[in-house]
């Protein structure tokens, strides 16, 4: 007998069904020759052409076969795509599109080279396009902030390859809007930070003092701004430590809130916040993973749900914690233990029988479920907590075989875009009526046959 | 006891696609085609119906359209439907739906079915005509958008629900036979595989013309006509431009505005 | 002159708002000799006559019945009007219960038919309706070819309800003899959302994939309280269990039937999405791509990260 590669056998199927959206999830994983006859199959009409166009599932290979054609509509795809390769779009800008096109490419994350082409473009719209692409060079955007137009200079103002020097003559130029974003500009210069550090302007204190790359001193100082929120902006930056934001006291609720989410806290302030009247103010500290033990066992308790449900999804919540927790009267409480992956046996168990669908679905996620549970899950009633089992990357083979068949056809294709799914699966989701489902189930076989080769 | 269900292949469009050179319609090539969502529903009932009834019911499917539409026909019929028709004439080619309920009445008058189902709307046009002109034509007794249905076959009344707006369901009895629009979710529908789908092509399918109808060309008359189609006024978005802080600034303002703080 | 007729309409005894809409569709198009009639059918149709009485409407017909939908009834009705008036136009919302029984009263007077009509104008002396096509992704004008009558839903939301007060001619019909083949036998309210009511929220703070993380849902969590929103979400969150399922707005989620402002971030628009949202009046989109779909829906877009536009949105509420 004639040894048949997985590869070949797959291709052999994949012509026979003829199926454009499966030979769209294998092409990547196979080889040339048989790209070419998938090839065949996924672009055959010009409505499929047309779709594989637009998809940002399509393979970068065949965009870059459909950009050699001339057909404008295609073009137009092409260019909004953002799965379009840098060759295909060159080739596209090479064919002399009209400006929307332009604008289109112009945009486009795969850009790169041909930015400073476009930079040159006599539609203000493409140049425009160009100055928000966040690939362009710190050339591009110099030469571009020369331009006089506001919403040039806004994008130069927040590009993150705009140099010193450009920052320093929008500065100079730009209106207070303009001026703010250069403040917040890690690349501002310091002689700039120091103007906007004591500007009357309390926005553009605010955006200094949300500059990532602000001086220490700076920083010290607009953390005692008369103005809450330019405190508020100074609290949230991370350019110092949370242990040097020693006095938690603010009198705004507001910007207690954003000392609650700093990590790093010093222990004192950690059990000041946990005390707070403003219910919004614990249910922050009640995430935040640096809070012992015994303040986390507090806020189990807290009369609002929401701090409670927040405690039980705080990574470093005790055991035991959970597992009192487990008991909530809160159904949303509840949910946030069965999600959480280090949870106690007991606490698991005790949500085996929950009737409530936010609990049931979280369960189905939970890789600590009991295997004999997921099975029970996966053939729920309602098609939202089944569909939770094909996120379990611990699901057992029978539960994920129940999902096979389900009659909703987001379980199928949640099912099907798993990476670990076997043979026996994907053979059967092959033939599913929904295209993205025979899409990713071609792809899983189609992968597994090129690491069998 | 015979249950006929109407299913219509539906076009789905992506956000860029061109017109026709006669601006009446969009150009083909810019088609997704595929049975109407809410059929999948109506077939759903009625082989619901067929199973608990036991086997001498039969399901029906309907559908006029060119060959192209077997495609929808045989979905239906992979799910368990026992036959199809398939009614074409290139005068059907502007056919509303008043025009295609006057081809369907006479395939009810063929078929003289227990029950008709049909969907409470199409994915593409969506005019929701269909079915009730069918029913008017026929004198039979109607209901629209019905989301929960108890029929035992031979029964001379169903009890329904019909969904009407904001949630609210009207419970209601109604006369049988009758012509009931089916709309989402009243059941969790079956799938067929793509092997089922062309398997299906084994039962069998009666392929008619308006004159096996008895129907002249000139008879099946539609009430109404697409003087023109076209794109509606591109992004009609008014955009807020400006930095992060311009733009929040003014969609505060516009919060503001419109929630009276 | 032309006769117009509105067929207004009643649900358990309390007038359709959107039969005020209905009458306004037609005096768009009413010329100064055309004579506009509406006709209620109701236990009590008197009752109607004054929220009726209002600018262009000549005449309130009153059929005296039940508060009972009949479809079979509510055709009889209209088979009768036309018979005895010729009119050029009749009209009704594109209500539920139209769906039931416009499409067999347009057959059974031959009449032309277009539904879900969101304009109206007259061309060449021909009456031309425009109603969408494609999800919404085409406009389609219609007209009817040789048709004396012509029978429109007119979609809700679409026109200001008719205003104003008139001393229309009360007019009395009796019932006309229908073979009514339905029974009213209730009604079952809408389920219960639990706890959060995206159904009844005015004010609707969406947020989708684009949040990224689930500590970060809080933070919109936080600026939607302080907006005074209702947090909603897209199928992503509530399946990764990051929001409780009632958050989800979108088809096999709620309906957002009731919210007047509707602010989507990091929502791409997917149909399913749009379903449930697609109709508020209202819509703010923040997305970092200027190509989401969200956008062809929104009355007003941003494009922008919606983590900063967040930051920023707090210090103003
Ligand atoms: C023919 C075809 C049709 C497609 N149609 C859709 C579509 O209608 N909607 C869509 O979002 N994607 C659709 N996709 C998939 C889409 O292109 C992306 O592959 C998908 O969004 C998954 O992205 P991901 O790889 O980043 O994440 P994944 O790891 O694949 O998924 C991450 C998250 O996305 C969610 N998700 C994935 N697919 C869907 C879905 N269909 N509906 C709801 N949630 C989903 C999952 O629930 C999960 O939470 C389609 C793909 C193909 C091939
Ligand atoms: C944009 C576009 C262009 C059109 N152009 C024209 C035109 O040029 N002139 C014109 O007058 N009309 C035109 N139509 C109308 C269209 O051909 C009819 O509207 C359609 O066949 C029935 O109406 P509907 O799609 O609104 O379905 P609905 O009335 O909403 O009803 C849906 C249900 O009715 C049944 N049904 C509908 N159609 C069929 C069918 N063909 N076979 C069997 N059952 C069916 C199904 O059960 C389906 O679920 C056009 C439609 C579209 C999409
Ligand atoms: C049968 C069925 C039923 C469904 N029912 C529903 C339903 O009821 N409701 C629902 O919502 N979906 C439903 N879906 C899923 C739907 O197809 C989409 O998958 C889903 O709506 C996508 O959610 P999303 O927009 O949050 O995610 P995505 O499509 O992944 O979009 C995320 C968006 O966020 C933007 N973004 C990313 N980062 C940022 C940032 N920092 N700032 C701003 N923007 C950013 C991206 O540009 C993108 O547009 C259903 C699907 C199926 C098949």
């Amino acid at each position: 007998m004639a040894f048949v590669s997985a590869a070949d056998a797959l291709i052999s199927r994949l012509v026979a069904l003829g199926d454009p959206y499966a030979a769209l999830g294998a092409y990547d994983h196979m080889g040339d020759e048989e790209r070419a006859m998938l090839q065949d199959i996924a672009l055959g009409t010009r409505r499929q052409r047309l779709i594989v166009a637009a998809a940002p599932y399509a393979p970068a290979g065949l965009l870059e076969l459909l950009s050699r054609e001339a057909d404008a509509a295609l073009v137009l795809r092409l260019a909004k795509n953002p799965a379009t390769p840098a060759d295909a779009l060159a080739r596209l800008l090479a064919g002399n599109p009209p400006a929307r096109v332009r604008r289109y490419i112009a945009a486009h994350a795969h850009a790169g080279e041909l930015l400073t082409q476009l930079a040159q473009d006599n539609s203000i719209e493409v140049r425009r396009a160009v100055s928000g692409n966040a690939v362009a060079t710190t050339e591009i955007v110099a030469a571009l902030a020369i331009e006089d137009d506001g919403l040039i200079a806004r994008n130069v103002a927040a590009a993150p390859n705009a140099d010193a020097a450009t920052l320093q003559q929008l500065w100079h130029v730009g209106d207070a809007w303009v001026r703010a974003d250069v403040a917040a500009h890690p690349g501002c210069p310091p002689e700039i930070l120091s103007q906007a550090e004591t500007s009357d302007d309390a926005l553009i204190r605010r955006k200094c003092a949300s500059n990532p790359a602000l001086p220490e001193a700076m920083l010290m100082r607009l953390l005692e701004d008369p103005d809450e929120q330019v405190r508020g902006a100074a609290v949230r930056n991370t350019a110092i430590s949370g242990e040097q934001l020693d006095d938690a006291d603010d009198p705004s609720a507001k910007v207690r809130r954003l000392f609650a989410r700093r990590t790093r806290l010093l222990e004192a302030v950690i059990a000041r916040l946990a005390a707070d009247p403003d219910d919004w103010v614990r249910r922050w500290i009640a995430r935040n993973s640096d809070v012992p033990a015994e303040l986390l066992e507090q806020l189990a308790k807290d009369p609002a749900a929401a701090v409670r449900r927040s405690v039980a999804r705080n990574p470093a919540c005790p055991p035991d914690i959970l597992s009192a927790l487990a008991a909530d009267p809160e159904s949303w409480v509840r949910a946030g233990v069965a999600l959480c992956e280090d949870a106690p046996d007991k606490a698991i168990a005790a949500l085996l029988d929950d009737g409530d669908r936010d609990v049931l679905g979280a369960l189905g996620r939970n890789p600590r479920t009991p295997p004999e549970q997921l099975l029970v899950i996966a053939r729920h009633q309602d098609k939202d907590v089944r569909r939770s089992v094909a996120f379990n990357r611990a699901a057992p083979q029978e539960a994920l075989a129940v999902l096979a068949d389900d009659t909703y056809p987001l379980n199928r294709a949640t099912l099907a875009s798993r990476k670990d799914l076997t043979a026996l699966l994907a053979e059967r989701l092959l033939e599913d009526p929904e295209p993205q489902v025979r899409f990713a189930a071609a792809a899983n076989l189609a992968r597994t046959a090129a690491t069998q080769t | 006891m015979k249950i006929l269900v109407t299913v219509k292949q539906v076009a789905a469009l992506d956000d860029e696609f061109e017109l026709r050179d006669d601006g009446r319609d969009v150009d083909e090539d810019f088609f997704e085609e595929d049975l109407n969502e809410f059929d999948h529903y109506s077939v759903e009932e009625a082989l619901l119906i067929k199973e608990a009834a036991g086997d001498d019911a039969e399901v029906v499917i309907v559908t006029v359209g060119n060959e192209d539409t077997d495609d929808a026909l045989r979905t239906a019929l992979a799910k368990g439907a026992d036959r199809g028709i398939r009614i074409w004439d290139e005068s059907l080619a502007d056919a509303d739906g008043i025009a295609v309920a006057k081809v369907l009445a006479k395939v009810v008058e063929r078929e003289k079915p227990d029950m008709v189902f049909t969907g409470a709307q199409s994915a593409d046009f969506g005019s929701a005509v269909t079915g009730m002109a069918l029913a008017g034509l026929l004198g039979w007794p109607h209901a629209a958008v019905v989301c929960n249905l108890e029929y035992s076959p031979g029964s001379d009344t169903a009890t329904l629900r019909r969904e009407l707006e904001g949630g609210l369901e009207e419970i209601m009895t109604v006369r049988c036979p009758a012509v009931l629009s089916i709309q989402l979710g009243i059941n969790e529908p079956r799938y067929a595989s793509l092997r089922g789908i062309k398997q299906a092509k084994q039962k069998p399918v009666d392929e008619l013309t308006l004159d096996d109808l008895g129907l002249a060309a000139d008879g099946v008359t539609s009430a109404s006509r697409v003087r023109r189609m076209y794109a509606p006024e591109k992004g009609q978005a008014e955009l807020i431009t400006g930095s992060a802080a311009e733009q929040a600034t003014r969609l505060a303002e516009i919060i503001k505005e419109l929630r009276g703080m | 002159m032309a006769n117009l007729i509105v067929i207004a309409e009643q649900r358990d005894g309390e007038l359709r708002e959107t039969s005020l809409e209905t009458i306004a569709a037609l005096t768009s198009i009413k010329q100064a000799d055309d004579k506009l009639a509406v006709a209620i059918i109701a236990a009590d149709p008197q009752a109607h006559v004054q929220a009726l009485s209002v600018d262009g409407v000549d005449e309130v017909v009153a059929v005296k019945a039940t508060d009972d939908f009949q479809p079979d009834l509510t055709e009889a009705v209209i088979v009768e009007l036309a018979k005895e008036r010729k009119p050029s136009v009749i009209a009704v919302a594109h209500g539920v219960d139209a769906w039931s029984f416009a499409p067999a009263a347009a057959v059974k007077l031959d009449s032309g038919l277009a539904t879900d009509v969101m304009g109206l104008k007259v061309e060449d002396g021909e009456l031309v309706a425009t109603r969408a096509g494609y999800a919404e992704k085409v406009l389609v004008d219609i007209d009817f070819p040789e048709k004396e009558t012509v029978l429109l839903t007119v979609r809700t939301n679409v026109f200001e309800p008719a205003a104003g007060s008139g001393s229309p001619e009360v007019t009395e019909m009796a019932p006309p003899e229908a073979d009514v083949a339905t029974t009213h036998e209730g009604w079952k309210p809408p389920a219960d959302a639990g706890g959060i009511d995206i159904g009844g929220a005015e004010f609707i703070l969406s947020i989708g994939r684009g949040v990224g993380d689930e500590s970060n849902v809080e933070e919109f969590q936080e600026l939607a309280e302080n907006m005074g929103a209702t947090l909603g979400c897209s199928r992503p969150i509530a399946d990764n269990g990051w929001l409780p399922k009632a958050h989800q707005v979108g088809q096999s989620g709620q309906l957002a039937a009731n919210c007047k402002l509707y602010i989507a971030m990091g929502v791409s628009g997917s149909v399913q999405h749009q379903w449930g949202m697609k109709h508020v009046e209202n819509i703010v989109a923040v997305n970092t791509d200027p190509e989401a779909s969200i956008f062809s829906i929104a009355r007003y877009g941003i494009v922008g990260d919606m983590f900063e536009i967040a930051e920023e949105l707090e210090n103003h509420f």
